[in-house]
């Protein structure tokens, strides 16, 4: 092979990186990103007592009602919410653009009124 | 049992009674302590391979402590439980002086259980540092698991090679750069390395007590964790032992899906493992494709799974969710384009001869050091013992698919690199043969729970070889003891064995070259 063949050849060859963030990244395929979707929620705790990194908490609220809230920044993606949950409340997406600022914005959090707290 | 299996029971010198058990490939018998050591002598003089070693705290059933010798008969798919009673004394004859491949086994039982093999050749401890106190076995049932210990501050001991010009190398247990944790101490002459003493265990997590307690199902979650580049195999091992145990099979597709998922496993570690050699060796151009190659396999994993490694996939009783048609479709479509481009790395590899000749020769390792320490996977085959339990103990659905055992005779870095080559490229066609003749239907059977204190064994060829786990129930069919034996801790007695008479420059490449991991020792 001659030189200038030599130089041309990774010319020929297809790219290996993918133009994210210009174009979407469509090689990401995860489904374990969970998406709580508060209207579904019966309040059975499943998702609290399963999730091993302790990303999960139920608080009552002053009053009356309840907080829910996911923490993505101690979340481990390991979908054991979403598997678990009677009433299909937690989704599994493929939202990976989880980057935040500050960690507290990494917490996502629902408030319930009115119900109670337990 | 089958006949070979009988025939073998009639002919052993020492009594062996027969007890029952739920899988048609295990015989477990039962022996006095005074008799292991020629049983397993027995066994070993049959064509028997020590597979693993349990020790088991049986107080709270009103019984003693015990052992179980677990010899793996490739001839003829059949493993050999032998199980000994230990009495109040909870001691018994070493084995490790006639069966070398029991010596980390049976420290480790000494450490955890408080078992004693007397007159075993090395009473150091193995997986409790010196810094945990005398007579703390954590694996003994009265012992709460949770609770620390306290810190003892005695030396740990190591061996010593004394004589003119002899120093030591200390290296680790804290090393440059993200790799777990392990301490080398090797005794040199110059750059000529004369002994090397490698001491692990140093983030051993309990994993094995963690899921005593536990059902099946969640205990899956944590053994799966044991390692994660060798997820499948470990979930596939105790999937299949949980299943053995209750004697319940899984459907077809279930199975063929398993088999994809361990071949894919293996597949991006090869690739991966044949990129990190490139490293230590200093071919960076190699190592940078060996990374593209490998992160195209993780990608697709992650399409198929949604995960990288593969991790949450398999179930008891089969798999969590199937995979969808078309993610298999395309699959099939990016394997065939990654394997053309793995041709094209291995033939750029293999074309540079200063590369070629840079694995020649370091690290050499022989069938006659590999047998009797029980080497097994990528490091056995490399040396010319042609252990591959696809084919002596077929699981998931190797019995249909036929792989190729691929055997390399120098046993040294350069053998170990080939092995994987020759075993990527198998892997690929059986990753074809599975996407071609992929069964339909359901991919997880009912499995029901396994009777009062059951026991069975599970296995799975993992990249570095057969990962076996040893599971018990207790009377509520929950998790009793596991003892899980990796591939790696099978192996690691090896890199020892294969490093002296090397230079110091020459052991990162050795290393590599078997790529072993820490996190299978400290589960």
């Amino acid at each position: 092979m001659g030189f200038i063949d030599l130089l041309l050849k990774p010319l020929a060859r297809p790219r290996s990186t993918v133009g994210y963030p210009k174009k979407p990244a469509d090689s990401v395929s995860t489904t374990r990103v969970p998406r709580f979707q508060p209207d579904l929620c019966t309040n059975d705790r499943s998702c609290l007592a399963i999730c091993p990194a302790d990303a999960i908490s139920i608080d009552p609220l002053p009053g009356r009602g309840r907080r829910w809230a996911l923490d993505y920044g101690k979340c481990i993606f390991c979908a054991e919410c979403i598997r678990i949950c009677p009433s299909l409340a937690i989704r599994g997406t493929g939202a990976f653009e989880l980057a935040a600022a500050v960690r507290a914005a990494l917490v996502s959090e629902h408030h319930f009124e009115g119900k109670g707290s337990d | 049992m089958n006949a070979q299996t009988r025939v073998l029971l009639e002919e052993s010198p020492v009594t062996l009674l027969r007890e029952p058990t739920a899988a048609a490939n295990e015989t477990l018998v039962a022996c006095a302590p005074a008799d292991l050591v020629s049983a397993g002598a027995y066994c070993v003089s049959r064509g028997g391979k020590l597979t693993t070693m349990v020790g088991l705290d049986l107080e709270p059933l009103g019984r003693n402590l015990a052992v179980e010798f677990v010899f793996s008969i490739p001839a003829f798919d059949e493993f050999v439980r032998i199980r000994a009673d230990l009495g109040s004394a909870g001691a018994y004859p070493a084995l490790t002086p006639t069966v070398p491949a029991a010596q980390w086994y049976e420290r480790e039982a000494k450490d955890l259980l408080g078992i004693d093999p007397v007159g075993h050749p090395d009473p150091r401890r193995l997986v409790l540092h010196e810094s945990f106190p005398h007579g703390y076995h954590p694996l003994r049932k009265h012992v709460d698991g949770i609770a620390q210990p306290p810190i003892d501050t005695r030396r740990f001991d190591h061996f010593e090679v004394h004589g003119e010009g002899v120093y030591e190398l200390p290296v680790g247990p804290i090393h440059a750069g993200i790799i777990e944790p392990g301490h080398f101490r090797f005794s040199n002459i110059g750059d000529v390395i004369l002994f090397l003493d490698a001491r692990l265990f140093y983030t051993h997590r309990g994993i094995e007590k963690i899921v005593e307690g536990l059902s099946p199902e969640e205990a899956l979650f944590t053994v799966e964790r044991t390692c994660a580049a060798c997820t499948v195999s470990h979930g596939v091992a105790f999937a299949s032992a949980v299943e053995r145990a209750a004697g319940a099979s899984i459907p077809p597709r279930a199975s063929w899906l398993r088999t994809l998922l361990l071949e894919l496993e293996r597949l991006y570690n090869h690739v991966g493992d044949i990129g990190n050699i490139c490293a230590g060796a200093g071919l960076h151009a190699g190592t940078s494709r060996g990374a593209i190659v490998k992160e195209r396999l993780q990608r697709l994993n992650e399409a198929l799974t949604g995960h990288r490694f593969l991790m949450g996939a398999v179930d008891v009783g089969g798999l969590r969710r199937d995979i969808d048609a078309g993610a298999l479709r395309e699959g099939a479509h990016e394997l065939n384009e990654i394997q053309e481009e793995f041709t094209s790395y291995v033939r750029m590899l293999l074309a540079t001869d200063s590369f070629v000749h840079r694995l020649q020769g370091p690290g050499r390792l022989d069938a006659a050091t590999v047998h009797p320490f029980g080497g097994t996977g990528v490091t056995a085959r490399a040396s010319g013992v042609a252990t591959d339990y696809r084919i002596d103990h077929p699981h998931a659905a190797y019995a249909m698919l036929a792989p190729r055992r691929v055997v390399e005779t120098t046993g040294d870095v350069f053998a170990r690199t080939m092995v994987r080559v020759r075993e990527a490229e198998e892997s690929f066609r059986l990753l074809s043969a599975i996407l071609d003749g992929l069964p339909s239907g359901p991919v997880r059977g009912e499995v029901p729970s396994p009777p009062p204190l059951a026991s069975a064994l599970g296995y799975a060829e993992s990249p570095r070889g057969a990962n076996v786990h040893w599971v018990m129930f207790d009377e509520e069919g929950r998790i009793y003891r596991l003892r899980i034996r990796s591939a790696s801790y099978a192996n690691w007695p090896l890199v020892a064995r294969a490093v002296p008479g090397n230079v110091v420059p020459d052991f990162p490449l050795i290393n590599k070259s078997f790529e072993l991991c820490y996190a299978c020792c400290d589960r």
